[in-house]
């Protein structure tokens, strides 16, 4: 059997009250959900409530899931990201730095540079910056980009989410984005040479 | 060419989307928006890295089906009890719609009813002896009484009244 097919059955029989189905779909889906909730979220203990409350919303509310409209999981990350967004908006998030994070044993993955200490030190500097930098962040963009480049989702689905239209996705996602850029860039950086004064650009 | 450079976040929009045919021709030849471009081609690459490797750093809890069927359980009985409450509700004020008006229209019908049409009972006659309260000819509850004395009243009953015994007198 397919995946696919697999997943339309477990559903099927979760619908009918079957435990065990429920079980296999809560197990096959709470490593991404609980990673999805956590860096909305970046609290461990609340990603892993929310988790388990988008669940249990979901099984009890299974019968307005509609299969050919989305798969399960789509339909999971929706009610969990609105759960991520309630939870945010009732502990109005301390943000944490990542030296705390650092501190308490959480480093961020090391890439393949790691051979390379220099470069390695720098990368894991860089990426500080970025992450400080994405708390500062406004919550919708933060949300709009967290779905847009670690779900890989498209704008229309992005959109869904987050209860919003396409166009607006995408503006989270650009305002996120030129946020992100202006704490990460030197205001001398950012400002663009006198109108009219544009030197070709060097060959190659 | 275009000579005067687009807005920051016209760069940004065109990093996640084809830009106009103007901006892409001032971007053949400016090397500041070039530049500019290029950061946000950057930053994506570090955004998209970063996030997974901060989702892949964070140890994942084991799934706890438990606990999940534990709170389902709870919500179910939550929403029972809310049912319970809910019906109880409907039930006093359907009995208030229904029940008050009746209620309270049985009584305003009882204020309404006029005296005359107020069935009543009949007055008790009081009984009293008709030959010595009552004189000759009156009529007492329609008989006639005559002017007859004790002792023709007294034999005219249709029993013989037993004799007393003399009182024994010293």
């Amino acid at each position: 059997m397919t995946e696919n097919g697999l997943e339309s059955t477990r559903l099927a029989d979760a619908l009918e009250g079957d435990e065990t189905a429920q079980r296999a779909l809560y197990e096959a889906h709470h490593a991404s959900a609980f990673r999805l909730a956590y860096l909305l979220l970046e609290d461990r203990l609340d990603a892993e409530e929310v988790v388990q409350d988008a669940f249990v919303y979901a099984f009890r509310h299974l019968d307005q899931y509609d299969p050919d409209r989305a798969s399960f999981w789509t339909w999971l990350r929706v009610i969990l990201v609105s759960r991520c967004r309630n939870k945010r908006r009732r502990k109005q998030l301390p943000r944490i730095s990542l030296e705390t994070l650092m501190a308490v044993g959480q480093t961020p993955a090391e890439t393949k540079e790691a051979s390379d200490p220099a470069r390695a030190l720098e990368r894991l500097d860089m990426r500080r910056r970025v992450w400080e930098a994405l708390q500062q962040v406004s919550d919708g963009a933060r949300d709009a980009l967290i779905l847009r480049y670690y779900e890989g989702l498209p704008y229309a689905e992005v959109a869904e989410i987050l209860g919003c239209s396409s166009e607006a996705a995408r503006s989270r996602v650009v305002h996120g984005k030129a946020q992100l850029r202006g704490l990460l860039t030197a205001p001398e950086e950012r400002s663009a040479p006198e109108s009219g004064a544009v030197r070709p650009a060097e060959a190659g | 060419m275009s000579q005067s450079h687009p807005p920051e976040i016209e760069l940004a929009r065109i990093s996640e989307l084809k830009g106009s045919k103007e901006l892409e021709e001032h971007l053949r030849w400016c090397s500041w928006c070039r530049r500019t471009l290029a950061d946000y081609g950057w930053l994506q690459g570090e955004i998209e890295a970063l996030l997974e490797a901060e989702a892949e750093a964070v140890p994942v809890p084991q799934p706890n089906w438990q606990s999940v069927r534990e709170r389902m359980g709870r919500a179910e009985r939550r929403n029972k009890g809310r049912e319970m409450l809910v019906a109880t509700g409907a039930a006093l004020v359907l009995c208030l719609m229904f029940g008050a008006p009746s209620i309270l229209g049985r009584r305003a019908e009882a204020q309404a009813v006029p005296a005359s049409g107020v069935v009543t009972a009949p007055a008790p006659v009081s009984i009293r002896d008709p030959v010595t309260s009552t004189r000759p000819g009156a009529e007492v509850g329609g008989i006639s009484v005559s002017g007859q004395s004790r002792e023709e009243a007294r034999t005219s009953l249709p029993f013989v009244p037993i004799p007393t015994p003399p009182t024994p007198q010293g």
